[in-house]
């Protein structure tokens, strides 16, 4: 034997000290020099037109003075009044109704000074917001007032919000109007901005160092890194070379011309990448910042799946020359929404029918089998924008921190041909 | 008694059973992220001495199976016995010893890895000049003294210790932080009065927002957002309560909330600030920050497109590295295979963010990171020169034979099955 007992005991301690010392992470302190705060003025900077894929164009009034747009608006200008009065106008664009209308009119309301009102108080005027119908709020105070266009087109609410002086806004409300008017509508908002400031990790499915606010490298990128020296040969950016436990990403392996692969030709590293089913974990409702879970539902094959905007999970059309059309979406918002009741009002006002009341609710829904649970469904028959006879099929299934709706609309015919599978939908839902 | 555990701990056996222990291991870690997600299975299973299951209903936890470290462990330490007790070191061994030698160093690089390597992302936006990256999924709750003009007096507490702490004290600190609250992953809400276990406090943010609890995600493509609810209690008592969150600091979070808050996100632009003794101070939970002893401003971001497609050619980064220690001052520039190596740091072209204007640089400082290098040269040399010893010595039997005629040569080598079914014939 080469050794000694002693020499075995200084072994056994070399290799436990190490051991021993692991995993201290304690309180550090340092000094820096001192640097700005980050805070909302640090997210307000201008960012580049072309990054932000306005989803709105318009014709600007003369002696308004555009500014660039911002990461929270989508346009914002300046009017200018006498004695160095001014207003300023604001567009921005929130998922679904922000809190609904009592709620905004309030906000706004307290900005200028004003008390809070009651649901049946609260006045608009119907104005032309591009090709659309929206409401105009008009609230003045003793010394600034406000107006308000509100548009919800696609389950997404534009706002059009001028601010400021109170002459100078009664001054541009006929230039407001006309600038209301002139809005185009380019389809839902393309998430650029929002995605580009929201959780990158969603969009980061092939390993890229998850959970910074980034775009990521496109799928196959090469991962980077010595970090794959270090990682668990899991890791997904391990994984992804294959690398041998320690190997190094430098290695020529890695040299190679994969920037051509066909894998980089997908959707995803242009601009639409940003309007797919994963926006949906940004969705903002009511007052709750929610975080749906990633699900997947059974598809029927004739189902067309098309682009699914900020709100929509999914969204699908199915057609048939006799009996017509239809769309069916998936959305999801935290809580209850308002409950039944008031999801099934709104529903009821989409297709032109009134609003009905607690009590006469059970007679209109049904209790079906949801995936985990029960759910509840609704029937209506109303017509749409043009006068056409439209049915509304939808699915409330309530989960712990959530309630999904699996909606169906379109021609009565068709409706009632993919009711069936519209609830196969519903209980085919498995959540991650 | 020493030489009979050492014996023990040399035994093939042992080796063999922690291979088996290593297979089932990363087996039950592959199954286990269908549930647990990637992040949480490389800190159960893989980055832990025992793999624990979590007696329902409780925070115990059972251990049912060695984590990796205990394995990775004892396997490095029967390779370093059993070289010690079996291999006596002779030219004829060499190649066994040197590919060893590097299996051990291997080994030890991977510990040496786990325990010291650090990985942060840069993000910096052109014409920023940066001294620190981030770990966004390490959090730390920092107090900063503000009241000196010129710098910020950091004291910083990992936000896990929050978790199972009631009240931090700091030598540093004039005054006690009390955690109220703490929520491993929340949601900012507000309306809709007070909710269930959400948190809200008497100062700051958390007046006009509420931080309403989540369920964990283990998902990898998310994050968890903590919130915690500070009181600080200095001499003469209580001087408020504060919620933090990295919702209010993580430049992603901020910008949701922003956006979520509209025209009511001023609220965000006043930092959570405090007074004790005549000092000022500033509490927030953000993500661990490592500072650099230089700078790096990002000149330019480079994302090329081949002409007429959106097929990317190539991402840079053209950074000026500023180091006044070390006389640096220079442009670097930094693409794909082509890290900037500065102090002990590595810096990867990682990500970007829309409008090309914000490059994410992936920051790794790994001081083993010349160990599995060092141990596939010693492996393969080793492996090398054995394999060439054992062709050596057969090339030079084989030709030993030939010289012989055939008669001696049946006598010269030992008789084989050949032979023997030779004779029987």
């Amino acid at each position: 034997m080469p050794a000694t007992n002693g020499f075995y005991s200084r072994i056994l301690i070399a290799i436990a000290l190490p051991v021993v010392a692991w995993g201290k992470d304690g309180v550090q302190t340092y000094s820096v020099p001192k640097e700005p705060v980050p805070s909302l003025l640090s997210l307000g900077s201008a960012q580049p037109q072309a990054a932000l894929s306005r989803p709105l164009t318009w014709t600007v009034p003369t002696g308004w003075d555009e500014k660039p747009a911002s990461r929270m608006r989508l346009g914002q200008f300046v009017v200018l009044g006498t004695n160095d009065t001014k207003a300023e106008l604001a567009v921005m664009a929130f998922p679904g109704d922000v809190g609904g209308e009592l709620m905004n009119v309030n906000r706004w309301r307290g900005e200028v000074g004003l008390e809070p009102i009651e649901q049946k108080d609260v006045v608009s005027e119907l104005v032309a917001i591009g090709s659309e119908k929206g409401k105009l709020y008009e609230f003045v105070g003793a010394q600034q007032s406000t107006l308000v266009g509100w548009e919800l087109k696609d389950e997404t609410s534009y706002f059009f919000k001028l601010r400021g002086d109170k002459t100078v806004v009664a001054a541009a409300k006929p230039a407001m109007n006309e600038f209301l008017k002139s809005v185009k509508f380019q389809g839902a908002p393309s998430m650029a901005a929002a995605e580009s400031i929201g959780d990158s990790a969603v969009a980061n499915p092939h390993g890229a160092m998850p959970g910074m606010d980034a775009t990521v490298l496109p799928a196959g990128h090469p991962p980077m890194g010595e970090a794959m020296s270090g990682m668990p040969a899991s890791h997904p950016a391990t994984a992804a070379a294959a690398a041998p436990n320690g190997a190094q990403p430098n290695d020529s392996r890695f040299n190679d011309s994969r920037f051509n692969d066909s894998r980089f030709n997908d959707s995803r590293f242009n601009d639409s990448r940003f309007n797919d089913s994963t926006i949906h974990d940004s969705t903002i409702h009511d007052s709750t910042i929610h975080d749906s879970t990633a699900a997947t539902w059974q598809i029927p094959p004739h189902w067309k799946e098309q682009s699914a905007s900020k709100m929509v999970v999914k969204s699908f059309t199915v057609s048939d020359e006799k009996a017509g059309k239809a769309t069916i979406t998936i959305t999801s918002f935290p809580g209850q929404v308002g409950g039944a009741l008031a999801n099934v009002n709104r529903w009821r006002a989409q297709i032109g029918l009134k609003a009905i009341t607690e009590a006469e609710l059970p007679s209109m829904t049904k209790t079906v089998d949801v995936a985990g649970g029960k759910g509840t469904l609704v029937d209506m028959i109303g017509k749409d924008a043009s006068g056409r006879p439209t049915r509304l099929v939808a699915v409330m299934a309530p989960r712990s921190d959530a309630t999904w709706f699996y909606k169906l609309l379109g021609d009565s015919s068709e409706v009632e041909r993919e009711i069936s599978n519209l609830l196969k939908l519903a209980q085919t839902a498995r959540f991650q | 008694m020493l030489s009979k555990i050492f014996k023990s701990l040399a035994s093939l056996r042992l080796t063999v059973v922690c291979l088996a222990l290593a297979l089932v291991l990363v087996f039950g870690g592959t199954i286990a992220q269908v549930h647990l997600g990637l992040y949480e299975v490389q800190a159960r299973y893989f980055r832990s001495w025992l793999v624990l299951w979590d007696l329902p209903g409780s925070k115990m936890g059972i251990p049912i199976f060695p984590g990796g470290w205990l394995i990775g462990g004892v396997l490095l330490i029967n390779l370093v016995a059993s070289h010690i007790t079996r291999f006596q070191f002779s030219r004829k061994k060499l190649g066994i010893w040197l590919a060893h030698l590097g299996l051990i160093i291997l080994l030890s690089g991977q510990f040496l890895t786990e325990a010291c390597q650090v990985e942060s992302l840069m993000r910096v936006e052109v014409g920023e000049t940066k001294t620190y990256s981030e770990d966004s999924r390490k959090l730390e709750l920092v107090v900063i003294d503000t009241t000196n003009p010129d710098r910020d007096d950091v004291v910083s507490i990992p936000a896990d210790n929050l978790a199972n702490s009631k009240e931090i004290r700091h030598p540093q600190l004039p005054f006690a932080l009390r955690v109220k609250g703490y929520l491993p992953n929340a949601l900012p809400t507000r309306g809709g009065g007070a909710q269930p276990g959400a948190l809200k406090s008497s100062q700051g943010i958390g007046q006009q927002i509420q931080f309403a609890p989540t369920a964990v995600t283990a998902a990898m493509e998310s994050e968890n957002s903590p919130a915690a609810l500070i009181e600080i209690v200095g001499d003469k008592g209580s001087i408020g309560d504060w919620v933090v969150s990295p919702w209010l600091t993580k430049m992603s979070s901020l910008g949701r909330l922003t956006e979520w808050l509209g025209s009511d996100a001023s609220i965000l632009a006043t930092p959570q600030a405090f007074a004790c003794n005549s000092h000022n101070y500033r509490i927030e939970m953000r993500p661990t920050r490592y500072y650099k002893p230089y700078t790096l401003k990002l000149i330019e971001f480079r994302h090329d497109l081949y002409p007429g497609t959106d097929i990317p050619k190539n991402f840079s980064s053209r950074v000026h590295l500023e180091d006044p220690t070390m006389g640096e001052s220079r442009d670097v520039l930094i693409y794909m295979n082509n890290p900037l190596r500065y102090r002990g740091d590595t810096y990867y072209q990682s990500s970007f963010e829309p409008g090309d204007r914000v490059s994410i640089l992936q920051v790794v400082r790994n001081p083993a990171s010349a160990t599995p290098y060092l141990a596939c040269i010693l492996i393969t040399t080793g492996l090398l020169i054995q394999f060439m010893m054992h062709l050596f010595t057969f090339a030079r039997k084989n030709s030993a034979v030939a010289a012989v005629p055939v008669a001696d040569a049946r006598l010269a080598r030992p008789a084989s099955n050949f032979d023997q079914k030779e004779k029987r014939l």
